[in-house]
């Protein structure tokens, strides 16, 4: 009995956690979630300068205002296919935990929806799907009216380390 | 008893003083250690207080782990040591002693046995002091508030400041005894800590500082004469009170207050009153006016008598009237000795950060104002006011630029100041003589250059005084000054900052080099070497020609790590030296580190920039000039020599716009004495780039240095040669 109550109190807790604002935006028509409070600002696509030695979804540097930041087709880091940019085609700017402070990357994503407050009651736990799809970087699923939105944890879709490991293996 | 005492003392004595030499796997350093305090344990079979037996045996545990190499801190030992010190002082001076050792004891890891007993609690307790610092300790301390954190905070961050601020005084005031500015100055930075220490209810400080205080007061009525002794004491009690204020820091975290039972100040304080008591020697005014031959020395003897007649009067009227000096001559010796008053402008400190935001969006407003003009361009063809407003927007922009550019720099005036401690308790130390003399202090380098550069410069400093100066009775035997001269310059030469630390030493022995080259198989007996790459070998890592090491220098580890730090500032170190004159070290540094030189180049669609210090020349090679190896190798003659090609192209996986190296352009470049061809499409040319940092995303990518900025507000990526040889060839 105590056992239950505690694993309740937990999954409370996890709702709780999950709750909040999102912005969500569209990548291959399905619809994702980011977290409000990671979100530093939207800029329109502009000229990205390459980087060499890194993986294909890095698509290199933006001089976002004097800064030089990464960044990021979010496509191409969840193995879709490339599509060209359009007017509607958006480099969102988060900030991500790193080794030392935090950290701006823009990502690409096709357009951006809308901000939603999601209920804790409405997210659910990410089903797996077996080795073909790691879900680790996916915080869960919201059951909305339009659809289903999938919230992703963005530090972990996008730790440099990973960035850094595959830019050696490169 | 009294002789009981006495070896008791003693044996703390040598204790601590054998800890202090100790380190890790010095087993017959520990031996001694732990015969001592064993001999100190049975030496007071019923020990006189709980504490100091407690700390006995927390030490002779502790020991027994350092011994083990379980543990390799000796700090905690040294703590104990300090701690026992006290203790035994308190006790044999017939006070009781009441100071709180647990953290003594806990830094040891020893359990007291009646607090084994009593549980674990306790400890616990103890332990988890910073998770819930709320009542219990709070009621345990003497009742700091909040409040009084705040004001012992700011205390000891503006008394830091006072005392930095006595320190560069004390040492103006070395070269000019008399300058009451000065004097005063001190005097105030002490009477300041002496108040708040006071309004803190920190006594020994408040008591310490009221010494130090009163006999700044002496100078400055004029009862006392800064000399050596007076300033070696001063010096002694800023670190005492700088000691002091660590401690008041430590206690911030814990929210105790300090009674600090670990710093003595007794003994400076018992120094300072015998000086202050001691007759003062001051012959200020006679003396300029004698070493100015105004006055002779008989003149200024008489008149020196009928001033002790007359003590109201002041030494510079009786000349007059009595010497019949000109009264102009006196008042420019009184002008002399007031010199170095200078007014500071006032300063406000700002966060590095916002400095480079500043610097960042100014050159997106350079960017912006400029395709604002072109745009201008073609919308209004002809408007004349358009331009005319336009180009006051520019002048400010350029202007803001400037500014914010020149925040970063600072002058070098402070690191050359910290300089004179240095010199000053290096020469003490070897009993050398040794002046230091500076100048262009005001020269501004970037911020972060003078971070990186004290380093290296308090290392070079070092090797004058103790490899380069001779002692006093060297230098007279060698016809020189007893005084050895260490200059240090600052100047701009070119897009460079120089500087330059020379000695009036011996100067570098080149044969003493050469051997100790040979000796390490770094070169064959009989090579001809310039005198340049003779001195080179010292920058060599291990390599030390001196006979004996010094606790100072001589080691070997030294000029190979200034080289290398300075070349990290993208510096250049040369030596030159003539033996028995003396030897000059010189670094040459970029303006600045967030500017470089470079070239801009295109290669397909992508822009690079290539580090003007690294190209030796760029051109178009003859199709006859270009070789390949095994069809896959490439190279191409510059002159006499064979180059590898490096094609940026395959390096960096961008599309090439011309393949054949006879159509494109090869760029010679340079990295430590190794030279390779980069093949690129076209030369944009050479401008200055602020550098952007990457950031930690693509540190450990090859062959870029940083990104900037271009004209068209789209980035570049700057090269790093080093690493694009690196890549090359992996």
């Amino acid at each position: 009995m105590a056992d239950e109550t505690k694993v309740m109190s937990q999954t409370v807790k996890a709702i709780a956690d999950r709750e909040g604002k999102y912005l969500t935006f569209t990548l291959g028509g399905e619809e994702y979630g980011i977290g409000i409070l990671k979100i530093k600002e939207i800029i329109g696509m502009m000229h990205v300068t390459t980087m060499p030695q890194t993986p294909d979804f890095v698509k290199g540097v933006i001089n976002l205002r004097g800064k030089v930041i990464p960044v990021m087709d979010l496509r191409l880091r969840f193995g879709m296919a490339a599509m060209a940019y359009t007017e509607r085609t958006c480099i969102i700017v988060v900030e991500i935990e790193g080794s030392s402070g935090t950290i701006q990357i823009g990502i690409v994503v096709d357009s951006v929806s809308e901000v939603l407050n999601i209920k804790g009651d409405d997210i659910e736990d990410t089903p797996a799907f077996g080795a073909r799809l790691n879900t680790d970087y996916i915080l869960g699923m919201a059951k909305m009216e339009g659809g289903v939105k999938i919230l992703l944890d963005i530090d972990k879709v996008l730790t440099s380390e990973e960035l850094v490991s595959i830019s050696q293996a490169a | 008893m009294a002789e009981k005492d006495n070896s008791i003392g003693r044996m703390i004595e040598s204790l601590s003083l054998q800890i202090c030499i100790l380190e890790a796997e010095d087993i017959p350093g520990m031996g001694k250690v732990y015969e001592t305090i064993s001999e100190l344990e049975k030496s007071m079979p019923n020990s006189p207080c709980i504490a100091f037996s407690d700390i006995v045996q927390g030490v002779k545990q502790y020991l027994d782990r350092f011994v083990l190499n379980d543990v390799t801190d000796s700090k905690p030992l040294g703590d104990g040591v300090a701690m026992l010190q006290a203790i035994w002082r308190d006790i044999s001076s017939g006070r009781e002693f009441t100071f709180d050792v647990t953290d003594i004891l806990e830094g040891l890891g020893y359990i007291p046995e009646d607090q084994k007993k009593t549980s674990g609690k306790e400890i616990n307790a103890t332990g988890s002091m910073e998770a819930h610092e709320d009542k219990p300790e709070a009621a345990r301390s003497t009742g700091l508030t909040d409040e009084d954190l705040d004001i012992t905070r700011d205390f000891v961050v503006e008394s830091r400041g006072n005392l930095e601020v006595v320190e560069l005084n004390l040492i103006k005031l070395e070269q000019n005894p008399d300058d009451m500015e000065t004097i005063n100055a001190i005097f105030r930075s002490f009477h300041t800590i002496k108040g708040v220490s006071g309004f803190l209810k920190l006594d020994k400080m408040n008591r310490f500082c009221h010494h130090t205080e009163s006999l700044m007061d002496g100078a400055r009525s004029g009862k006392l004469t800064i000399n050596d002794e007076v300033a070696d004491l001063i010096l002694e009690s800023i670190d005492t009170l700088k000691l002091m204020l660590e401690e008041v820091e430590k206690c911030l975290e814990t929210r105790h207050t300090t009674s600090f039972d670990l710093i003595d100040v007794e003994k400076l304080i018992e120094k300072i009153q015998a000086v202050h008591t001691s007759d003062g020697n001051k012959i200020p005014l006679g003396k300029i006016l004698l070493d100015s031959d105004v006055i002779t020395e008989k003149g200024l003897r008489e008149s020196l008598k009928i001033q002790k007649k007359h003590s109201e009067k002041k030494l510079g009227e009786i000349l007059v009237r009595e010497q019949n000096v000109d009264p102009e001559a006196i008042k420019s010796a009184l002008k002399a000795q007031t010199l170095g008053k200078r007014a500071t402008s006032l300063q406000v400190k700002v966060d590095t950060e916002k400095l480079d935001n500043l610097v960042d969006l100014t050159g997106e407003l350079v960017i912006a104002q400029s395709m604002f003009r072109q745009l201008g361009q073609t919308l209004t063809a002809d408007n004349p006011i358009f331009f005319h407003q336009l180009n006051q927007v520019t002048q400010a922009v350029s202007a803001i630029q400037k500014i914010a550019m020149s925040m970063r720099m600072v002058p070098i005036k402070n690191t050359f100041q910290k300089m004179f401690r240095l010199v000053r308790d290096l020469a003490k130390n070897s009993e050398k003589e040794a002046d230091l003399s500076m100048s262009g202090e005001d020269t501004e380098i970037d911020r972060n250059v003078v971070d990186e550069l004290y380093e290296p410069m308090v290392h070079m400093i070092r090797n004058s005084v103790d490899h380069g100066l001779e002692s006093p009775v060297e230098r007279e035997s060698s016809g020189k000054n007893r005084k050895g001269s260490i200059y240090l310059r600052a100047f701009q030469r070119g897009g460079n900052i120089v500087i330059e630390i020379e000695d009036d030493g011996k100067g570098l022995d080149k044969n003493r080099i050469l051997e100790k080259a040979i000796e390490r198989n770094l070169i064959t007996r009989g090579e001809n070497l310039s005198e340049k790459e003779i001195y080179e070998f010292i920058m060599h890592p291990g390599f030390s020609t001196a006979k004996e090491i010094t606790d100072i220098s001589g080691r070997g580890v030294g000029m190979d790590v200034v080289k290398k730090s300075i070349e990290k500032l993208r510096g250049r170190l040369e030596i030159h030296s003539r033996e028995g004159k003396g030897t000059v070290f010189t670094i040459s540094l970029p303006l600045t580190m967030a500017i470089v030189e470079g070239m801009l180049v295109r290669v397909g669609k992508e822009r690079y920039i290539i580090p003007t210090h690294s190209i030796i020349q760029s051109y178009r090679p003859d199709r006859k000039h270009c070789y390949t190896v095994e069809n896959k190798g490439e190279m191409v003659r510059h002159r006499e020599n064979l180059l590898p090609l490096v094609r940026i192209s395959r390096l960096f996986n961008v599309k090439e716009d011309v393949t054949d190296p006879w159509n494109a352009i090869v760029v010679v470049t340079e990295n430590h004495g190794v030279q390779k061809a980069l093949l690129l499409d076209e030369l944009l040319g050479k401008e200055e780039f602020v550098i952007k940092n990457l950031g930690e995303t693509f540190r450990e990518i090859k062959g870029l240095a940083g990104s900037a900025i271009l004209a068209d507000g789209k980035v570049g990526l700057i090269l790093d040669i080093a690493g694009l040889f690196q890549a090359a060839v992996a």
